[in-house]
């Protein structure tokens, strides 16, 4: 049991460092503003989660489970929001939007 | 809502004895009544919650789902050799039919939470949504959350 639960926190643990990983990555290969957010705030979603399930397992309280659990569901609240803003302030204040991306409707 | 306080009071604390419980009781309670007397809470609110709960939780299993499924396509995106060169980044203006503002501000909040469409921004019934290649352009107009929140208001 207890080897199982030290092999599955590990799995969790690295497939959440892969996706930060590739987050870190993607951050530097991508040149604008825009595409940036996509992968710097969007693989964090995911990667938060993997790596809170994996301090689950080597957590093993209950009191600890509940607030990694809490934790995720912040960072699933909070993520979405910072984004946004970064996005709108950025579609608000470039004048030259159209070079980036193509755009159909304009706030 | 103060079962949940509770329980969130619960979990902070990470034992259950006679003191904690007390403390927690009477803090819930002054929670609770300012709530319920100055903020909008009401006992009708809360049962109208309790009975969102099973479709809420599909909900969440739902995006947890479809989370995973497009940030496999944008790890591809990234490490695929030319990642500049492979994206068609766009501003899509996306109509919704969810009526009720909360399940619009759900709606935002999960075509962010997926990679690859970033919600710049929600006017009335408009969503303005930065999709970065046309394979999450598609996602967008056949979004399953977006289905599964105008069936959720329709059931109400």
């Amino acid at each position: 049991m207890e080897l199982f639960r030290l092999i599955a926190g590990t799995v969790f643990l690295v497939c959440g460092l892969f996706i930060f990983g590739v987050a870190v990555i993607g951050l530097f290969r991508f040149r604008y503003v825009l595409n940036r957010v996509h992968v710097a705030a969007k693989c964090d979603s995911l990667a938060v989660m993997l790596i809170c399930i994996g301090l689950m397992f080597y957590a093993g309280t209950l009191g600890a489970i509940l607030k990694l659990l809490l934790v995720i569901v912040l960072v699933w609240l909070a993520n979405p929001v910072a984004s946004h803003l970064i996005c709108k302030v950025e579609v608000e204040t470039n004048e030259h939007l159209e070079e980036e991306c193509e755009v159909e409707g304009r706030p | 809502m103060p079962v949940l306080l509770f329980a969130l009071w619960l979990a902070f604390s990470e034992r259950i004895t006679v003191d904690v419980i007390i403390v927690g009781v009477i803090a819930v309670a002054l929670v609770s009544l300012f709530m319920y007397r100055f903020s909008g809470w009401s006992t009708k609110k809360d049962a109208q919650m309790v009975a969102r709960i099973p479709a809420a939780i599909a909900y969440v299993f739902r995006l947890i789902f479809e989370v995973f499924k497009a940030n496999i396509h944008m790890i591809a995106l990234v490490l695929s050799d030319d990642p500049n060169g492979n994206i068609q980044p766009r501003i899509v203006a996306h109509k919704t039919n969810v009526k009720t503002q909360g399940k619009r501000v759900a709606l935002a909040n999960s075509i962010t939470l997926t990679p690859g469409t970033v919600t710049v921004d929600v006017m009335g019934d408009v969503v303005f949504v930065h999709a970065i290649d046309d394979h999450s352009n598609k996602g967008l107009s056949t979004n399953p959350l977006e289905k599964m929140l105008e069936n959720m208001e329709r059931n109400q």
